[in-house]
This record gives structure tokens, sequence and C-alpha cells, in this order.
């Protein structure tokens, strides 16, 4: 029977081509929108990570001053000191840990006529890798045994391997950055967590870096910040150490833990840590910490933003106003044909099998509305995509996920605007209609 | 076969009430051919909805064939639509994107038959009306007549008890009127009941019985006589 009304539904299209396409646009339409929005707010607001959610926590310590602005509890900066970074790798108590940086690089290999390039990279602590579960397309991570000594060597990116040496292997070959050589010992594969949760200082929408130092380096190679660096009443200082020894904020800080079981202990870890570098003459402000796995992190920091919720609520409006022209159109079709449905109804149709039988037609057109609807969607975000310019793109760019919701809201929209008019032609005195036709 | 008692049946607006049956006591037995005639406003229409299950009654009782369906649900009593009733109406009420195949299906596809047997009923039909040739063509394509008899074919493939005809003959010119209304008269002599609707006295009197309705109620004042059967030598 289901056959048949489909059959029935594709008669009853054919037959009023014009309204059924001002059906099929006004819920593609208002879909479109509605899907791109959404589209643009699910994947601001994905976590990337959100297999190892309860095991990668970030970590944030009050180390500044109190000011005139101090407020008891008041959000720790974002990132942490290379004092705090130091003391807690050297103390080891999560499972692993990561400390990083963004920095930057002139790079260039030995090879004529290939021109510098100038990469963005991370220095990073080797646990980097295996937390954030980078994918390594050839060698690996870094090994070394104290936090403060490192080789001199080098992760690449598979993209910028393959710019600078035309082959993803470029492991065991040499690269120079800026003055100092350093080895390749891993390329990684196309890695871009988007929102990049690791880092969201420069803003959330950013891709992964090219290259990778190890941190342990940076006193040393004096590693410039190409990222954020917050101080709190350090004055000017004369050199890299220095500015090593001083409260500013540069180092985003994670730590992996035995799930949340292991999220108390390390706080009381945090805790005490703060009371004896206040007893060590630091830490001025009452104990303040905090300790977020990826998704209270990506909250906090408003990855997703308000103008996309509120794009989000516009285009849910826009969608209602489709599917109230939708109901009009719906009922104009149908009444259209209550002559016919009559007749049906005369010859031993029940009221049900009207229903189903206006719903099949509703659904066909829902589903090719939907199927309009992610075209317009992905025309959409390609439209975003070129007004904002970004240069990390995923967030406009629509899963499979994304793609059967357009369907299902088609689909549902669609019965939810034809369940009052089916309902209301079904329930028409066959009689009334039977007289003339 | 077909008893009402006492049926009524009004019609309301704000401002008026109308009585389009009072109190119709009305029975037609099994194999009846019954003519049912009277001025426009008599409330024929309406007694052949109701008779037909198209339509509710205010008062009254109603038995088909042995069922009293005053407390029947929609889907009993479209049930009995389908099964034991076939509609013939003036305006044919072919669905023009159909062709007369599937026309004369539509009624098979609500009674959950397989497709062989839907396919032996409607060729049956076809045949009985005489319009085999035309299984796909488009009502669109067809005659008047030729319209009338998928009509007829589509209210046949169901094999009813009794068909229900509405002017069958209204919107046809007298010869087409009167092959509808041999196919009629064949259809009857295969045992089926039938009650038409019209105005014309010429087909009232081929049927066996009339009845006249006068403000929505049977009445003696008009009645058509029937043709007499013709004698021996006539023929």
């Amino acid at each position: 029977m289901l056959k048949y009304d489909f059959r029935l539904a594709w008669h009853s299209m054919r037959r009023n081509p014009v309204l059924t396409a001002l059906m099929i646009a006004a819920i593609g339409v208002g879909v479109g929108a509605f899907m791109t929005a959404l589209n643009v707010y699910h994947m601001s607001s994905k976590n990337p990570i959100a297999y190892k959610n309860d095991q990668l926590y970030h970590v944030q310590l009050d180390s500044f001053r109190i000011g005139p602005n101090w407020e008891e509890n008041r959000e720790p900066p974002d990132q942490i000191g290379y004092t705090d970074t130091m003391n807690l790798l050297r103390d080891d108590r999560a499972m692993k840990q990561a400390a990083s940086f963004k920095t930057g690089f002139y790079v260039r290999i030995e090879t004529e006529g290939v021109a510098p390039v100038r990469a963005i990279a991370r220095a990073t602590s080797p646990d980097f890798f295996d937390m954030f579960d980078v994918p390594f397309l050839h060698g690996g991570a870094w090994q070394q045994a104290e936090h403060d000594v490192a080789p001199q060597v080098i992760v690449l990116s598979r993209a910028l391997s393959e710019q600078l040496f035309g082959t993803p292997d470029s492991v065991g070959r040499t690269v120079q950055l800026d003055d100092d050589f350093y080895n390749v010992v891993g390329v990684i594969d196309t890695w871009d967590p988007s929102p990049k949760f690791y880092d969201l200082t420069n803003g959330p929408w950013l891709s992964s870096e090219e290259l990778f130092v190890p941190f342990a380096l940076a006193p040393e190679k004096e590693f410039d910040v190409w990222g954020n660096t917050r101080c709190n009443g350090d004055g000017g200082v004369d050199s890299y150490a220095d500015f090593l020894q001083t409260e500013c904020v540069w180092i985003s800080y994670w730590v992996e833990l035995d799930g949340p079981g292991q999220r108390s202990e390390f706080e009381s870890y945090l805790a005490s840590y703060i009371d004896a570098q206040r007893a060590a003459g630091r830490f001025e402000a009452p104990t303040n910490f905090r300790l977020r796995n990826v998704e209270e992190w990506l909250i906090q920091e408003e990855v997703a933003t308000d103008a996309s919720k509120v794009l989000l609520w516009l285009s849910a409006m826009f969608l209602i106003v489709c599917l109230l022209n939708s109901i009009g159109l719906v009922l104009a079709k149908f009444m259209s044909r209550a002559p016919q449905l009559a007749l049906r109804r005369a010859v031993g149709a029940t009221r049900s099998a009207l229903v189903r039988q206006s719903l099949v037609e509703i659904l066909l057109i829902g589903v090719i509305g939907g199927v309009l609807g992610m075209v317009l969607a992905l025309l959409g975000l390609e439209g975003m995509k070129a007004v904002t310019g970004a240069s990390n793109t995923s967030r406009y760019e629509m899963d499979w996920l994304m793609m059967a919701t357009a369907i299902g809201v088609a689909v549902i929209a669609t019965v939810m605007a034809g369940l009052y008019p089916a309902l209301r032609i079904s329930g028409l005195a066959p009689a009334r209609y039977l007289k003339t036709q | 076969m077909l008893d009402m008692q006492n049926i009524a049946k009004v019609y309301r607006t704000q401002l008026v009430e109308t009585h389009a049956l009072r109190d119709l006591n009305l029975s037609v037995d099994e194999g009846e051919f019954v003519a049912v005639t009277g001025p426009s406003g008599s409330g024929k229409t309406t007694f052949l909805n109701i008779a037909g299950l198209l339509e509710e009654y205010d008062g009254g009782r109603y038995i088909l064939d042995g069922k009293d369906i005053t407390h029947l649900n929609d889907r009993e009593r479209s049930r009995l639509r389908n099964e034991k009733i076939g509609f013939i109406f003036q305006s044919f009420n072919l669905i023009p994107d159909l062709n007369v195949f599937d026309n004369v299906d539509v009624p098979l596809r609500y009674r959950k038959l397989s497709a062989a047997e839907r396919k032996e009923r409607i060729e049956e039909a076809l045949q009985t009306v005489g319009l085999s040739a035309r299984a796909k063509h488009l009502p669109a394509e067809l005659s008047g007549g030729q319209q009338q008899r998928v009509a007829i074919a589509r209210a046949l493939a169901g094999r009813p008890r009794f068909v229900l005809a509405d002017e069958p003959t209204g919107n046809l010119d007298s010869l087409m009127a009167r092959q509808v209304m041999e196919l009629l008269e064949k259809i009857n002599e295969d045992g089926v009941t039938i009650i038409m609707v019209t105005h014309d006295p010429e087909l009232a009197r081929r049927a066996h019985r009339n009845i006249y309705l006068l403000d929505g109620q049977v009445s003696d004042l008009e009645t058509v006589e029937p043709i007499a059967e013709p004698t021996a030598a006539e023929a």
C-alpha cells in the first residue's frame, strides 16, 4: 500500500508542478538557512577530541598579584608562566603533561632552489603528541629523559615536509630553523583539530602548526613567543632568561589524567602546590586555580559565540515562517484534489488511509526540500567561508551528521506543516465533493 | 437488503434549519432495481448519501445487509462501502491522471487483494462494460459514455451487493444514456441490487419499482408506472 501511496504522491506532485515547486522551494530555503546556521553552531561547539574528554584537563593558576580590581575566585589567566610550567613538569603528578606555546621560524634546507619558508611552530613537551593523538606518518616524537634537556630535533607537518623535501618522508633530514640546525625525527599526517582546543589564545579557528620543536630548548634557543603573553606588574626585562623568571603567562598547560577519579587528586596537588609557592613568596592571591576538561574549557572560552547563537535563532524563525507558508501551500494543494479524495472515501478508503496518503506526499516533498536545503546550506557555508576568509574552514564544512540532520529537519518540518492539512482534508464530508467534479 | 426506518437528516446553519429527510421509511430487497425520483430538494441525494454511508443521519435506524450501521466506526463503514456498495455518479468522478485500468483499480486498492486478483477483476469489469481495449487510455481520451462505463466498471470491480447510481445518465446524450441504462439492467440481471436516483421518467419506468420522494419523505402522490413486460405477440 505504501508503494501505491508513493505512486499517487508522484502523480499528485506532477499534477501541480508550480505549486509543488513552490512548496519544495519554501522548505528548501528555510531548511537551507537553518542548516547553514546550525552547522556553524554545531561545528563551533564541537569537541574535536570528545572521546578523551574525561582524560584531558587544562590547567590555570592564578599567579597574578592582587591589584586594585581584584575579586575573590576571579578567573585565572588562560595560560601559566615558565616557573610554574617547569615546576609542574618536574613534579610529574599526571599520567602525561604537555606544556606548549606558539612560536615561529624561517625554515631553510641545504638543497638549492628551495626558498626559505616562514613557518608557524609549536614548542612543546613530547607528551603533546600522545596526549592529543597526533597521527604520525613517519618516525615519531622525540625522547627526552629530563624536562629541561632535549635533543635538537624537529617534527614536521606532512605539508611542510612535502614543501621542503618533495616527500612526506623526511625523517633523518636536516632543517635549519633561523640559525640552528635540527634533525627531523617525525612527520605527522594532516592534523587540524577544530576548534584548536589545545591553544585558544589566538582564536579557536586557526590552523594547526607546521612544525614542532622541543619546549626544553626554549631557554637555550630563546624561541620567540608568537602567541599571547600576559604580564601582571612585571616591568621590562633585559634578556630571555629574565623573561623566563617573570610571572608573565604564555604557556598552555594540559595534563592527561586517569579519568575523572584522578581529577580531585590532581586538584589537591594544585592547591598544595600553590600553598607551597605562596610560602616561598609567590602567589599573592588566595589559592585559585581551574582544572577543566576539554568541553568545559571550550564552554569557558565561549568558542560557540553569541553571534552564532543569534544566527541560529534567526534562522529558526525564518524556517518557521517558511513552514507557515508551506502550510498554506499544502492546504491549497490538498483542497484542489478534494473531489478525488472524496471519491476514494466513497469507494472504501478510511480516513487514516487518506492521512497516510497525504503524509507520504508531504514526506516526498520534505525529502526533496531537504536535499535542496542541504545544497543551499553548502552554498551558504561556501559563502560564509569566502566572506570571513578564515584560515581554518572546518566549521564551514558539513559532516554526515549535519547532512542527515538537514534531511531530518526537512522531513519533520514538512510533516508538521502537512499534518493539519492532511487531517483536515481527510475529515471533509465526501458527499459534498462527489456531486460535482 | 436495505432497510431504513424513520431516518431523519437536518442541515443546520446559524440561521436556517433544513429538514432534508423526515422519518423516511424504505426497504429494498435483494436483486431489486429501484428508481428514486422527486423534485429538486426532495432529499434524493441526501437519501443516496446516507444509503451509501457517505453521510451521517440524525435519527432513525438503518440496516444494511442485516447490519445496523448506526454505531459503526469509520473503519467499519469504509469496509462496508468497499465490499458491499458500488457508486456511480452523474459526473463520473474519474481520476484524470490515472488511466482506465488504474481508475477501476482504486476501490480494489483498499481491499488487500493480490496484484493478480486485482488484475483479473479489473479485466473482467472492463470486459463487462466493453472497454478492455481502452485500459491504458486516460479519461480525457474517452467520450462521456465511455467515461461513465469506466465508472461502472469501477463500481463492479469490487463485486458489490448493491449499486447506488446518482443520475448516471445526467451528463450523457440519449444514445449513450440508453447504453448505460442497458448496462445497469444487465448488472441487475446478474443479481446486483440497484438504487438509481433520476429525474428522467423514461429511465425510472425501466426500474422494477419507483419511489417518489417529496419533502424528505416517501410519497404516494406521484409514481411512475414501470414499463410493462412485452407480450409474446409484441416480442
